[in-house]
């Protein structure tokens, strides 16, 4: 998924260093989840 | 300045990521119902608690932006306005709209972004989730635009570079343009400005054919979406378009502009991502 190739290419090149900003995104049915996801992909 | 993280022992315990979160990002709110509303967070906010990452990600209450930081990408004149609507009572600016609280809030927003920096710089942590409102990415040097008031991600690279990082990849995912990023960095080299975004849709910008100029032609590269596009176009223009200029680039800083709204079942936008991809 897009969040794992994302921490691949911080841990490859920056030393794992990110910093994630919440933008746009407005189901709040599904902003939950696709944070939960995107938190996986990136810090898990 | 920045040193590249060992990995001795104490690394191993060290925390490595942390949540950005004030309440007061709650309190920036129109006085009507608005889709960019504080319930978004709440629901990221009861996800994240009953996550496991709960257990072992600290949350972190930022301090706000001081002005002098705030200006690495904002006018003066824009910033003091502001501060003034909002001491006001606020209103709306153009599409954007601000009440008593929305200048704090929007401080302690970019804050959350400079307060991650200085950790890092510390090794205290590798990475920070800024779970911030209002969101920034469309906020312009000097205007406030589509429901951003200032540009969280454009205020902490520049404060960043302004620290001693060379080469920050910043990644646009939100369903639209972030013209207001774009400008921040259209003619620079040090920043990598990387947008996946419906097109054509809101604000307008983002074609392939804006590149940067100067010292920054090629260093903006939009990647259009039409409508209907999911993971399997994420996916594959990451391994075309993405990787390759990360992998020419190699960044020694990622700022995520991270917009749910390519999600299959937003109302604003029309993309088809799911929590998988």
């Amino acid at each position: 998924m897009l969040a794992e190739k994302i921490k691949q290419m911080a841990d490859k090149y920056a030393c794992g260093r990110l910093i994630f900003f919440l933008e746009g995104g407005y189901n709040l049915n599904t902003i939950g989840s696709s944070f939960i996801f995107t938190l996986t992909g990136l810090a898990g | 300045m920045v040193t590249a993280r060992g990995s001795t022992k104490e690394d191993s315990h060290r925390v490595q990521s942390a949540i950005l979160y004030s309440p007061f990002f709650l309190k920036h709110q129109a006085p009507n119902y608005h889709p960019e509303n504080p319930q978004r967070l709440e629901a990221i906010l009861e996800a994240f608690k009953k996550s496991a990452f709960s257990k072992n990600i600290e949350t972190i209450e930022p301090k706000p932006a001081s002005k002098e930081q705030i200006a690495l990408n904002h006018s003066v004149k824009y910033i003091e306005e502001l501060e003034s609507f909002c001491k006001a009572g606020g209103g709306y600016l153009d599409d954007t709209y601000a009440n008593e609280y929305s200048y704090i809030s929007a401080a302690l927003a970019a804050g959350a972004g400079i307060n991650t920096v200085d950790m890092i710089i510390d090794n205290k942590i590798s990475k920070g989730f800024c779970l911030v409102r209002p969101p920034g990415h469309h906020a312009e040097h000097d205007k406030a635009m589509g429901f951003c008031l200032f540009n969280n991600a454009a205020i902490t690279a520049k404060y960043a570079l302004s620290k001693g990082f060379k080469k920050i990849l910043l990644l646009d995912f939100d369903a639209h343009h972030g013209n207001g990023t774009q400008n921040s960095f259209y003619y620079t080299d040090q920043v990598l400005y990387i947008s996946y975004h419906q097109w054509p849709h809101y604000p307008g910008t983002g074609s392939a054919e804006e590149k940067g100029e100067g010292d920054g032609l090629d260093y903006t590269i939009n990647i259009p979406l039409e409508t209907g596009s999911g993971n399997k176009e994420f996916l594959e223009l990451f391994d075309k378009i993405v990787q390759p200029a990360a992998d020419k680039y190699q960044p020694d800083l990622i700022i995520v502009s991270g917009g749910f709204d390519s999600h299959k079942d937003d109302p604003l936008a029309q993309l088809n991502l799911t929590d998988d991809g």
